[in-house]
């Protein structure tokens, strides 16, 4: 294999700057798993950050989607028996209205007294049978929430300022 | 022609990419020079052509996923690498332009009157073949330099360049034959031979 363009006289590579190559390449070799790992960090710091301005930002987007709003449908009210969904994606509730004509729904001005009475009355307690005549009598939670359902109904769930968003839903409007 | 007792380039490589500084070192020690002749043949320049030397490894290095080792040798990949290096030299450089700045300013090298005498004949020479072979595809190119530049196999050529031998071997002939319609004349028959010799 002696190529086309060889020839004794052709120069030489000098010795300072091959040695000078050879370092740096040695060195390159020697260091690529400490750049490696450099990289490797700084990568993710970098989208580490990202990531958290993504979350940050659909946070606000969040908040911005479950803006207060005032109760339009005054005909139910769902009081929740917690914040949470069950695995189906629904709420543990029970609905409660007021009757006023026949076949007609009555309003419901005070959420929280009515689901207040319930929660009293025992509904969410463990084993409630409503068909039973005498209830043992529950307690009401100190802390009741007013969120907003999608159809603009009341739903009145156990838990401090900021439960509503936790559920994607949206806080009464004062 | 190197001693038995050597480890073969794929050995050493095998040890230089799990971490063995000494693989690399000797690996570069092994190949520099026909790398640095190669570039320089081209760039005419010792300085240059030292660069092309430290491009190639460090490419070699940073590409180390892709290095095709042929018949146990890490030449063949070198050189193909060599080839690109020097055509897309200040793409390349940008690239590497840390490793570049690091390296110690070239010495002023004062070139012998013979020396220059000699080069002054070979080089139209080799300069109309350099310029013939610029008109052919980027392909067929390879190929020419690959066989006829480098005198390597067609059998080397192809696993190098992950072709069929046949498709090669008719690329070869193909490239050879627009070779021979441009280049002068004037060329010498030692060169010509060499170029025809490339087929067999």
């Amino acid at each position: 294999m002696t190529p086309i363009y060889d020839d004794e006289n052709l120069p030489e590579m000098t010795g300072r700057r091959m040695d000078a190559i050879r370092e740096a390449l040695l060195t390159q070799v020697r260091d690529e798993p400490v750049t490696n790992r450099m990289r490797r960090r700084r990568r993710f710091a970098l989208w580490g950050g990202v990531g958290i301005l993504a979350v940050g930002g659909v946070a606000i987007a969040g908040t911005a989607i479950v803006q207060s709003q005032e109760v339009s449908n005054r005909e139910v009210v769902h009081c929740l028996s917690s914040a949470e969904r069950g695995v189906n994606g629904k709420f543990d509730e029970s609905s409660a209205t007021l009757s006023r004509d026949a076949g007609k729904a009555g309003r419901v001005d005070d959420a929280i007294a009515l689901c207040s009475a319930m929660w009293q009355q025992g509904v969410f307690e463990h084993g409630f049978d409503p068909l039973s005549a005498t209830h043992a009598p529950g307690t009401a939670p100190t802390n009741l929430r007013v969120c907003v359902m999608d159809d603009g109904s009341a739903a009145v769930v156990p838990g401090r300022p900021g439960v509503c968003s936790a559920l994607g839903l949206a806080p009464e409007s004062n | 022609m190197r001693d038995d007792k050597e480890p073969s380039d794929a050995a050493l490589w095998l040890e230089a990419t799990s971490g063995t500084e000494s693989a690399f070192a000797a690996l570069f020690d092994r190949h520099r020079r026909r790398v640095f002749r190669k570039a320089y043949a081209q760039v005419r320049s010792v300085a240059d052509a030292e660069d092309v030397v430290a491009m190639v490894f460090l490419e070699a290095w940073r590409s180390r996923a892709n290095v095709r080792i042929v018949d146990g040798s890490m030449l063949p990949w070198l050189l193909k690498v060599t080839g690109y290096v020097i055509s897309n030299q200040t793409r390349t450089a940008r690239r590497y332009k840390r490793l570049l700045a690091a390296l110690p300013e070239p010495a002023q090298v004062t070139d012998h009157a013979d020396d220059v005498l000699g080069r002054l004949e070979r080089e139209p020479q080799m300069l109309a073949v350099r310029n013939a072979m610029a008109k052919l595809s980027g392909q067929e190119r390879e190929i020419l330099d690959l066989c006829v530049v480098e005198e390597m196999s067609v059998a080397t050529a192809a696993a190098l360049l992950g072709l069929p031998v046949g498709t090669v071997k008719s690329k070869l002939h193909r490239a050879r034959e627009k070779l021979r319609r441009r280049i002068p004349p004037s060329l010498s028959p030692a060169l010509r031979a060499r170029l025809d010799g490339a087929e067999a």
